[in-house]
C-alpha cells in the first residue's frame, strides 16, 4: 500500500498541472510505443484510462468528468479520423464513476482496488467503442469477436501495468485540499 | 444550497478553470488531428528510430508482390495490344520513410512515419511497402505523418482482379486480411487471384498489388464477397515508400 506524503505547502499551485501535462503527454505517446511485455496482439495498455482513474480519485465529480472529456479528445486525436467513434464517452463515465465512488467512500485506496477499477473501466471503454462501431454500420459478427479480444487484452494489460503509473503519480500529486482524503 | 455552492466554488475554482483550459487544449489537439503530439513524439523517439527489427519475411512478400505484378503486366500487355490508346502514367518521385510508431488500439490500424511536410509528404499520399500497397497518409506534421493502413476497417480501396478485371471495394478487417465486395452479381473469382488497385479508384493510382484472394463467398447478400490476404506483411512494416498522390476528382469515377 503506497504511503501518502505529508501535506507540503512548499509546492507551488501549478505543481499538479505541470506534472499532469507531462504525464498525459507520456501516456498519449504510450499508445504508439510497443515495448516488450507492454503489448499483446497489437494492444497496448490504456494509459490514459489509468491516468484518469488515478487523477479522478482526488477531485470532485464535475472536474473528473471534464478531465474525462479532455482525455477522450486527446485519445481521439491520437487516432485521427472522424469525430465518431469517440473515446470521450467511455472516459467520461470512467472518470465520473471513479470520483463518485471516492466521494461515497466506496473505494479502498490501495493499488489492487485501483487496478480492479482500471480492469472494469477498460472493458467498459472498449465495449462502448465497439458499440459505436456497430451503430456506425460495421458487421456485428466481426465486431463481436474483435471486441472480446480487444476488451479483455486491454483490461488485463492496463490493470497489470497500473502500478507503474499509479504509484509515482499518487506520491507526487497533492490533493486539491493539500491533504489526502481518507 | 447557494452557500454550499459558493464554498465549493471557492475551494475548486482554480481546478475547474484548469480543467477548462485542459479541455480547450484537448479540443485543439482533436481538431488538428493531434499533429502537435505526432511532432513531439517523432522528436523524442529520434534516438531509438534506428534500431532495426526483423527483415526475413519481407523477402518472401517481395517475391509474391513481383509475381503478382508480373501476372498483371502480362494480362495488361495483352489488352494493350488490342487497345492502342491506353494512357499510362505513374509518378515515381516519392520518399522512403521509417515506421516509428504503431497504434496500440486494435480498433484502428495506423502507423506513424518519420517524415512529414518538410520531406514533401502531403495528406492523401499513398504508401507502398515490400509486397505492395500499405495505406494512405491521413495527417501530416512538419516531421512526421500518420498512415492509415489498408487493414483498417475504415479504409476502402477500389480494386480489380488482375486476371479478368472484375471490380469491387476492399475493406480492411484485421491485420492480415480484408473483405472484397464485388460490384457485379456473379464475378468470376477464384482462390489465388491477385488483387490490384482499380483504374477507377480515386484515392490510389491504378495497378498496385494489394493482395491475393484466399476465400470466396458468392452467396453473400447484397453483393458477393471474397477474403483477400494483403500481400504486404503489415505487422512487420519498417520502411514504406511514400508517393505523392492527389485524389482524382473526375465525375465518372466511383468513390473510393
Amino acid at each position: 500500500m503506497p504511503s501518502f506524503s505529508p501535506p507540503r505547502r512548499d509546492r507551488p499551485w501549478w505543481h499538479n498541472y505541470v506534472l499532469a501535462a507531462v504525464s498525459i503527454f507520456i501516456c498519449a505517446c504510450g499508445i504508439y510505443v510497443h515495448l516488450p511485455g507492454m503489448h499483446l496482439m497489437g494492444v497496448t495498455p490504456n494509459w490514459l484510462l489509468v491516468w484518469l482513474i488515478t487523477w479522478s480519485r482526488r477531485y470532485p465529480v464535475a472536474i473528473a468528468v471534464l478531465t474525462g472529456v479532455s482525455l477522450g479528445l486527446v485519445q481521439d486525436a491520437m487516432v485521427g479520423g472522424d469525430w465518431l467513434p469517440t473515446h470521450t464517452l467511455g472516459l467520461t463515465i470512467a472518470g465520473g464513476v471513479t470520483a463518485w465512488l471516492q466521494q461515497q467512500n466506496l473505494m479502498r485506496e490501495d493499488v489492487i482496488s485501483i487496478a480492479l477499477l482500471v480492469f472494469v473501466g477498460a472493458v467498459g471503454v472498449e465495449t462502448l467503442l465497439g458499440l459505436q462501431f456497430w451503430l456506425l454500420g460495421q458487421d456485428f459478427g466481426h465486431l463481436w469477436v474483435k471486441q472480446q479480444r480487444i476488451a479483455l487484452t486491454s483490461a488485463v494489460l492496463s490493470s497489470l501495468w497500473t502500478p507503474l503509473l499509479y504509484v509515482p503519480l499518487n506520491l507526487w500529486w497533492r490533493s486539491p485540499d493539500d491533504a489526502p482524503k481518507v | 444550497m447557494l452557500d454550499a455552492l459558493r464554498r465549493w466554488w471557492g475551494r475548486y475554482s482554480i481546478h475547474v478553470l484548469a480543467a477548462l483550459v485542459g479541455l480547450v487544449v484537448a479540443l485543439g489537439l482533436r481538431m488538428t488531428q493531434g499533429v502537435a503530439l505526432l511532432e513531439v513524439y517523432q522528436f523524442f523517439t529520434q534516438p531509438w528510430q534506428w534500431f532495426s527489427r526483423n527483415p526475413e519475411p519481407l523477402v518472401e512478400a517481395r517475391t509474391a508482390e513481383l509475381s503478382a505484378r508480373m501476372a498483371d503486366l502480362e494480362s495488361q500487355n495483352e489488352r494493350l495490344k488490342q487497345l492502342l490508346n491506353l494512357e499510362v502514367s505513374r509518378s515515381s518521385q516519392g520518399t522512403w520513410a521509417m515506421v516509428i510508431g504503431r497504434s496500440g488500439e486494435a480498433w484502428w490500424s495506423q502507423v506513424v512515419l518519420s517524415k512529414g511536410l518538410r520531406d514533401g509528404i502531403q495528406p492523401g499520399a499513398i504508401a507502398l511497402g515490400t509486397g505492395g500497397l500499405v495505406g494512405r497518409v491521413t495527417a501530416v506534421s512538419p516531421h512526421s505523418s500518420r498512415l492509415l493502413l489498408v487493414s483498417d476497417p475504415s479504409s476502402t480501396v477500389g480494386v480489380t482482379l488482375s486476371r479478368n478485371r472484375f471490380m469491387g471495394i476492399l475493406r480492411g478487417q484485421n491485420q492480415r486480411s480484408g473483405v472484397l465486395e464485388f460490384f457485379e452479381r456473379d464475378p468470376d473469382v477464384r482462390v489465388g487471384d491477385s488483387v490490384l488497385t482499380s483504374p477507377y479508384t480515386t484515392r490510389f493510382p491504378p495497378g498496385i498489388v494489394v493482395g491475393r484472394v484466399t476465400a470466396v463467398n458468392l452467396d453473400k447478400q447484397p453483393a458477393p464477397e471474397a477474403v483477400v490476404e494483403f500481400s504486404s506483411p503489415l505487422g512487420l512494416l519498417e520502411y514504406v515508400y511514400v508517393q505523392p498522390f492527389t485524389a482524382k476528382a473526375d465525375a465518372l469515377l466511383l468513390s473510393p
